[in-house]
């Protein structure tokens, strides 16, 4: 089959590949030879099921995910939507230049709908960053986007994101507890403060859309603040 | 330049004396341990440390060939570790620094385990894990300090081998782990037991309880097997987890369990996968030992000078991404 690879993780690989004609994302979770083999296939299957699982519970939801076209249990692989045109929320806020405050604020209070969508079901999506989640701009008739510095110029244009997608499942669970809500918020603010320290009321306008959508925001914030205060990490001992 | 460093944060005292080039002259040790079904406990810990560091300093001294007038520096280990047996070790320290009127440093355990592999394999920049009876962490430098990526969010790896080992009533001699270990070899079949990585953190209290209560329903060499294959798993796909974080193709593993041969394996496979290189250890420098608190108070020391008695304290709870890693550039 053709595909090319686009990224490797710690859990698999992803590329990019046609299914029924069709261009696909395909992500395959490889296996480890470092693990004992049972292992090693049951954390596969357990983590393939759970991500596809997740992914079609959030769509059915609203929000906006890659729809799941097949999945190939028994090889650990998934075929799904690719986002096109799209760009990573990462990669939008590291490139584009002179973004206005109207489009931040869109940007931000969709990610935090999204976040509360998702919450809302009492799916944790486990690594909230801004590489797993992608902007698809709305493209204006007749326009061509070949590269990224195009899809920024369209969503600067645009005054609109478009719709933000969140991508990559392999981390989530389902829980319905304010700790695990509040940890998920907390390490995307972490992520959102290391990677991109210059946003700084993103993370705040980010919460701002969760308010307005999450059921159960108050209890998830305070306890946010808890978070924050202890850090995620204990004190190490000896 | 010579400096002597006093280790004692756990169940082995050790004196070691190293060159600012980190050549080291002396590193006797001596450790402690409980009977089979016991862990060792802190004040007997401590009783074993005070009977014994005196004398391993005559040792270290006899042994490097020069007296106490030769010693330009005297570490000890600050923190993190058990009350008693710290206190031991940074009461002698202040002891010598005051009747010999020499500089005084204290220093974090878990960066003089760090620093101690970096000089003893090479390694420029990589990433650690760093796995003994109380850490469980996965560590890579960024900015000036040992940024923690990932640990365990309850009990230390070590920490869950030991006390499985207490259960199975196996000796305490030479090491808990060790035995393990070998028990290890001679198993076959795989029990599942709980896996339980949280994005960068590992869990290992929930797969102690599991194998506890299954410990009396399979032979112990599988159970020993299964403890290894599952917690050892985890350890690896965290670090694996950093490395894609952090761009970093090189492992540094240190720490007491540092030495089993099985998770060093392990993690050498992951490499080849990812094409990258391991730089492990043997039990001489990867067990807690005073060569490696003496270089990484000499190095400290030499970029940012001593401490002044006052601050020379000893505290249970010493984060490793507290240290301002002044000696490193970048």
């Amino acid at each position: 089959m053709d595909r090319h690879l686009i990224a490797q993780g710690a859990e698999g690989k992803v590329f990019l590949g046609k299914l029924f004609g069709e261009d696909v994302v395909i992500k395959e979770r490889i296996a480890r030879k470092y693990r004992h083999p049972l292992l090693d296939a049951k954390i596969r299957q357990k983590r393939i099921l759970q991500e596809t699982r997740n992914m079609g519970k959030a769509r059915k939801e609203g929000v906006p995910i890659p729809a799941v076209l097949f999945v190939d249990a028994a090889n650990c692989v998934i075929f799904m939507e690719k986002i096109t045109p799209g760009i990573t929320v990462k990669e939008f806020l590291l490139k584009a230049q002179d973004v206005s405050k109207e489009i931040m604020i869109d940007l931000a209070h969709k990610i935090g709908r999204n976040i509360a969508l998702l919450h809302n079901i009492q799916c944790i999506q486990g690594d909230l960053t801004t590489s797993n989640m992608m902007i698809k701009p709305f493209v204006s008739l007749g326009a061509e986007l070949n590269d990224s510095n195009d899809i920024i110029q369209e969503i600067l244009k645009n005054k609109d994101v478009g719709t933000v997608y969140m991508i990559d499942f392999g981390l989530s669970f389902i829980s319905n507890l304010p700790e695990d809500m509040a940890v998920d918020l907390y390490v995307l603010e972490r992520a959102i403060g290391s990677l991109h320290p210059e946003c700084s009321s993103l993370f705040e306008d980010i919460l701002e859309g969760y308010k307005q959508n999450c059921t159960k925001a108050n209890i998830n914030l305070t306890r946010l603040s808890q978070v924050r205060l202890r850090g995620r990490k204990r004190l190490a001992f000896g | 330049m010579l400096a002597l460093g006093i280790e004692g944060s756990a169940n082995k005292i050790s004196v070691g004396i190293v060159d600012e080039k980190g050549n080291i002259l002396a590193n006797p040790r001596k450790t402690y341990n409980g009977p089979p079904g016991s862990g060792f406990l802190p004040k007997e810990t401590a009783e074993h440390h005070r009977a014994n560091i005196l004398g391993l300093i005559d040792e270290a001294l006899a042994e490097a060939n020069i007296t106490m007038d030769n010693i330009g520096l005297i570490c000890y280990t600050k923190g993190p570790g058990m009350a008693n047996p710290l206190s031991v070790g940074a009461l002698v320290a202040r002891t010598l620094s005051q009747m010999f009127e020499i500089p005084i440093i204290g220093v974090n355990h878990c960066v003089a385990h760090i620093e101690m592999g970096r000089l003893v394999t090479g390694a420029e920049n990589p990433t650690v894990l760093y796995v003994s009876g109380g850490n469980s962490q996965v560590i890579a430098y960024n900015e000036g300090k040992y940024r923690i990526f990932g640990e365990t969010i309850d009990i230390a790896v070590g920490n869950c081998l030991d006390r499985f080992a207490r259960i199975l009533k196996i000796p305490n001699e030479p090491a808990p782990g060790y035995n393990i270990e070998q028990l290890a070899k001679k198993g076959t079949n795989f029990i599942e037991l709980p896996y339980s990585v949280k994005g960068m953190d590992v869990s290992f209290s929930g797969l102690l309880s599991h194998i506890e209560k299954i410990a009396d329903k399979y032979p112990p060499e599988d159970l020993c097997f299964s403890l290894q294959e599952t917690a050892f798993a985890m350890l690896v796909e965290t670090a694996e987890r950093a490395m894609a974080h952090c761009n970093s193709n090189e492992v540094l593993i240190v720490g007491g369990v540092g030495c089993n041969l099985r998770l060093q394996k392990m993690v050498q496979e992951m490499l080849e996968e990812r094409g990258g290189m391991l730089h492990a250890m043997d039990e001489r420098y990867c067990i807690d030992n005073g060569a490696m608190i003496a270089y990484t108070g000499l190095i400290q020391f030499l970029s940012s000078g001593g401490m002044k008695l006052n601050d020379c304290i000893f505290t249970q709870r010493f984060r490793t991404d507290e240290v301002d890693v002044t000696w490193r550039n970048k």
